[in-house]
């Protein structure tokens, strides 16, 4: 019983971004630029946040306060047969696990996909799909997310 | 050996007078396929002792045995710990403890084992301000298409509420 109780909690425990779970064939594939920003740099620009700074402008503040419980930032991004990689991440993800957002499509073709891995309320890591004439962008973001704080950065560069 | 000298021995041996000779002649005598027929009632008494004294353990009867034992005691020792609330309290504890640790170690292994698999850190800007400002871009990227998104929903909604209106 001991041992079920602990595969169960072991089970709910383990959990991993998505760019770990489906896509790490890109990360080493030499067609995708990578980037990471991990907790040690959320939590310096968490840190940031507090200090009294009159020089920062609203919209890193905007980011700051959108970004206070992340704890990982993937960017994987390619020029390279785009469509191919689109369809390809698309047919990887388990829907069961990521939740579709929204989609946006415009009429030139571009798709952006967004899906998140919920819990409750809280969007726990969000995935960003992107697909454009000339590029392919895979974007995880993991921690607690509050939508509304993301959507704010916007409203802060158009002031 | 005759009717009579039987009956007496007999007698002795149900009075408790036997000797263990005499009780020898008995079972002797009750062993033999033709014997007396009055005396036929007390063959079986007589027989099944012979019977039942050719019947003997098996070798590791002994060995089973004490397995049995121990393992009875071993149960015992458990029901009587649990019999005390302090105990139970503590069984508790250490189930808790067992899945705490289970949980610790599985998350170590994700933040730890899985990031190991694929070396984050290489692909980590070099400097905190470069940090800052892909983290600023890729954020401002999320924000614009959500909002793009949300004002398309918005829209389409709209859409859909007038045309209601015009249905009606």
């Amino acid at each position: 019983m001991v041992f079920l109780l602990m595969g169960a909690v072991s089970g709910l425990s383990a959990q991993a971004n998505a760019i770990d779970k489906y896509f790490k064939q890109y990360v080493d594939d030499e067609n995708f630029s990578v980037v990471y920003v991990g907790p040690t740099l959320f939590k310096w620009m968490k840190n940031m946040g507090k200090e009294d700074n009159d020089e920062r402008d609203s919209e890193t503040d905007a980011v700051i306060k959108a970004v206070e419980d992340a704890q990982g930032l993937r960017i994987l991004t390619t020029d390279v047969n785009p469509r191919q990689y689109y369809d390809e991440a698309k047919s990887k993800i388990s829907t069961k696990e990521y939740e579709l957002l929204m989609t946006v499509r415009s009429k030139d073709g571009d798709n952006v996909e967004f899906l998140g891995k919920l819990k409750g309320d809280a969007v726990e890591e969000l995935l960003l799909i992107s697909i454009g004439e000339e590029s392919f962008v895979l974007l995880s973001l993991v921690g607690l997310l509050d939508l509304a704080d993301i959507s704010k950065i916007a409203d802060e560069i158009e002031e | 050996m005759d009717y009579d000298n039987i009956q007496t021995l007999l007698e002795r041996y149900f009075e408790g007078n036997s000797s263990l000779a005499e009780e020898k002649h008995l079972k002797a005598y009750f062993q033999q396929k033709e014997i007396d027929p009055e005396l036929e009632v007390y063959r079986s008494l007589f027989v099944w002792q012979v019977e039942e004294q050719a019947v003997s353990l098996s070798r590791d009867f002994k060995d089973n045995l004490l397995l049995e034992i121990e393992a009875e005691q071993k149960v015992g020792f458990v029901r009587r710990f649990l019999r005390h609330p302090m105990s139970r309290a503590a069984a508790v504890l250490v189930l808790l403890t067992g899945m705490w640790w289970a949980y610790q170690t599985d998350t170590a292994m994700v933040d730890e084992g899985v990031t190991a698999e694929i070396n984050w850190e290489q692909y980590e800007p070099k400097t905190k301000e470069e940090a800052l400002t892909i983290t600023r871009n890729a954020m401002v990227m999320l924000s614009k298409e959500l909002n793009r998104g949300t004002a398309r929903v918005a829209k389409e909604v709209v859409k859909v509420r007038q045309l209601g209106r015009i249905d009606q």
